[in-house]
């Protein structure tokens, strides 16, 4: 079983799965020029997003791709939920970011840059993730769930990221009725270590 | 060396109580891993007056730090963070890793080895010492010393009633669980560690008491290599971090009569691989089985409130016998990070559809008898664990998901959603089969977690087909013991937590029988 965030795997499947495309020009060298090609492609196709520098662990694409991708997957606007702008969904993300190891990490910059280029070179996009429309990036994204397990195995990382940066903050509880945290507000004392067993 | 006192209830030396580069030590017994093995058999040898040191790789939390907020539970107390999955990436493996082991984090969970596994294991591993019987009074001690009863009413809590009158309305065997837990608070933050100590983990128990009775623990301490010479253990090197820096503070021997392994069934395997030792069948680190697990979610038009109450109720065993299905069902509670990362019916606007409905969703947790099939293994000096689902296994994990989805809607469940990565939405009970048979084994089929990680130093009586005798001793090295999950050669199909401390007793019992050989 390939594994999709192995950057080996990854780098091997990418070139696989781009190999019926490899007529167009810009693929034939490689992925890396295809990802600067396709770049290139998209230059100023929309406003960029501020980049957070406070948020070490998150390069500037990878801010811009979690932000356009937590505003896809969490339309809180006219619910009941809390909204996803009053969450520091990426602040969250930066803090997992931070605590994983350095092999991981490279492997989640394939994922996420395969993910941000993969609607112009896989998608049928002449456009990155983070420059498609909001009806377009919902529909790519679940293309990718339904795709093949390389993509499900992707948009499923990235996805319980951002549930989980969300879900975990405060703000979102109190709209699902969730309790969180219990012992202090019930003030329930702890019973401590248990005594020596009479043996 | 100063030995500080974290606080009252555990002495224990960590990272920042050493100030020398090296430390040589000196035990009767060193015990790798201070989890459910390791506990047990530190208490069980210091006891019975032997020097024992305790060395974890984990830090050392204090129930008073656990907030019940189970995201920064899993970054503290959890491997790698909460984010140790296999090489595929599609099925994460919780393990506690941290003073306690998984017996901090786990469900409270408490099963004998089904009797039928040990028959298993007496035909085809040669394990005709492990009876029903020799096993009893090691059980019964350690149900005694942990508080282990069966769930009363008031432990049963909405959801796993749900679970309970769907299993009844249907006539298939459901049953209360057994947990380790003394006056339950009913919190349901068990996977975060019990703030107010009424789970009986190791923290409270097994380690204290240990502690009393001379055994010397150290946190923030992974032993790297075993030592071996003219055929015998004789200690271990291991390696002090900072937890916090990832820091080397020290490196520390310790010299020993006898050496236990109970690191766990990732990290045991691991250890002996690095060392390069007692692997002349070939076995270490094979032989992975890890139970693993999917939540099904059953919406309900009353409140739920599947995190209320005790998180774990009740079980359906309907199916326990693998030639019923090889399966159980457990009422299992969750908080809206668990729901939302384990189902998703949609994107979008369907998911926070889904999600705001949370308050009235049922849960449950399948557990199935998997094969041996995986494997973890050392690349490049890293971790790599291999496993997935075995076409053999997936029938199984398909006829749980049909079984809860039964059992839901016979207890009134309008809609249940599938663990899997694709939408798999189950409207009514005559569209089970037909959605259910639609999953296809394949990565990133299912939303799967293991907590239950075993087998990969199988216990057997062949020395050309397993690592450890039917006593726990390693077949090729004297003096070296395995008491932890890892020994296990087949899956348990139920939550192994009781099983590992009464086989660590068992293998004290038999350390301390042959005191003369051992101790010399």
């Amino acid at each position: 079983m390939a594994n999709p965030l192995n950057s080996k795997e990854l780098s091997a499947q990418i070139q696989a799965g781009l190999a019926p495309l490899n007529r167009r020009a810009f693929l034939k060298a490689g992925l890396g020029v295809a990802v600067a090609a396709s770049s290139a492609l998209t230059l100023g196709c929309s406003s960029e997003v501020a980049v957070d520098p406070a948020l070490k662990a998150l390069s500037a694409s990878q801010q811009a791709l979690f932000q356009r991708m937590m505003h896809v997957l969490l339309p809180t606007q006219g619910t009941t939920l809390a909204s996803v702008d009053s969450v520091p969904v990426l602040a969250n993300i930066n803090h997992l970011f931070a605590g994983l190891d350095a092999k991981v990490l490279g492997d989640l910059e394939g994922a996420t840059m395969l993910f941000e280029h993969g609607s112009l070179l896989l998608g049928g996009h002449f456009s990155r993730f983070t420059r498609l429309d909001d009806p377009d990036a919902l529909a790519y994204i679940e293309s990718w769930q339904n795709g093949n397990s390389l993509q499900r195995g992707i948009v499923t990382t990235l996805k319980k990221m951002i549930y989980a940066s969300y879900w975990r903050d405060e703000k979102t509880w109190a709209p699902v009725d969730y309790d969180g945290p219990v012992s202090d507000r019930w003030g329930l004392p702890s019973l401590g270590n248990s005594p020596l067993p009479a043996e | 060396m100063s030995i500080m006192t974290e606080s009252v209830q555990l002495k224990v030396t960590t990272a920042r109580d050493i100030q020398q580069a090296s430390l040589s030590l000196t035990a009767d017994v060193v015990v790798v891993g201070s989890g459910a093995g390791g506990a047990v058999m530190a208490y069980e040898m210091a006891k019975a007056g032997k020097k024992v040191i305790v060395l974890e790789a984990g830090p050392y939390v204090p129930s008073s730090q656990f907030n019940e907020k189970f995201p920064d539970m899993l970054e503290l107390l959890y491997a790698d963070h909460g984010n140790q999955a296999t090489s595929g990436g599609d099925l994460l493996v919780l393990q506690g890793t941290c003073i306690g082991g998984s017996t901090v984090v786990n469900g409270c969970v408490a099963f004998r080895v089904p009797d039928f596994i040990l028959a298993d294991w007496q035909r085809d591993f040669g394990l005709t010492n492990l009876t029903v019987e020799a096993l009893a009074p090691y059980f019964d001690k350690v149900e005694k010393n942990l508080a282990i009863h069966e769930n009363q009413e008031h432990e049963i809590n909405q959801n796993s009633r749900k679970l309970r009158d769907g299993a009844k309305a249907l006539g298939w065997s459901v049953k209360p669980l057994r947990r380790n837990i003394r006056d339950c608070a009913l919190t349901g933050h068990c996977l975060s560690g019990c703030k107010t100590d009424r789970k009986q983990s190791m923290l409270v128990t097994y380690l204290p008491w240990a502690s009393h009775l001379g055994a010397e623990i150290y946190a923030d301490t992974r032993v790297t290599k075993i030592h071996v010479k003219d055929g015998a253990a004789t200690g271990v090197s291991a390696e002090v971090t900072d937890p916090k820096s990832g820091r080397k503070v020290a490196d520390v021997t310790v010299n020993a009569k006898v050496v236990v392994a109970a690191a766990g069934a990732i990290q045991t395997p691991l250890l002996f691989l690095n060392s390069s030792i007692a692997n002349s069948s070939g076995q270490i680190g094979r032989n992975f089985a890890c139970h693993p697990s999917t939540m099904v979610v059953a919406e309900f038009d009353q409140d739920i409130h599947t995190w209320r109450g005790a998180m774990l109720g009740v079980y359906v065993d309907e199916f326990e016998h693998p030639s019923k299905g090889g399966f159980v069902l457990e009422g299992g509670g969750a908080g809206p990070v668990e729901i939302g990362m384990s189902t998703e019916p949609g994107t979008g606007s369907v998911y926070l559809d889904f999600m705001s409905r949370a308050k009235n969703y049922a849960s449950c947790v399948t557990l199935i008898h998997d094969h041996n099939v995986g494997q973890v293994r050392l690349e490049d000096g890293r971790k790599v664990i291999d496993y997935s689902i075995a076409d053999s296994d997936f029938p199984a994990m398909k006829a749980a998901l049909k079984a809860a989805a039964r059992i839901y809607f016979a207890a009134g469940a309008k809609r249940v959603f599938l663990p899997t990565v694709d939408r798999r939405v189950v409207e009514s009970a005559d569209q089970i089969d037909a959605v259910v048979d639609g999953v296809v084994n394949e990565p990133f089929a299912f939303r799967m977690v293991s907590y239950h990680p075993q087998g990969t130093m199988r216990m057997g009586s062949d020395k050309s087909k397993a690592v450890v005798n039917p006593w726990g001793e390693t077949h090729d090295v004297n003096r070296l013991f395995v008491a932890d999950a890892s020994l296990f050669p087949t899956s348990l199909l139920v939550n192994p937590q009781e099983s590992v401390y009464a086989m660590s007793h068992y293998i004290a019992d038999h350390i301390l029988k042959d005191k003369a050989a051992y101790f010399a």
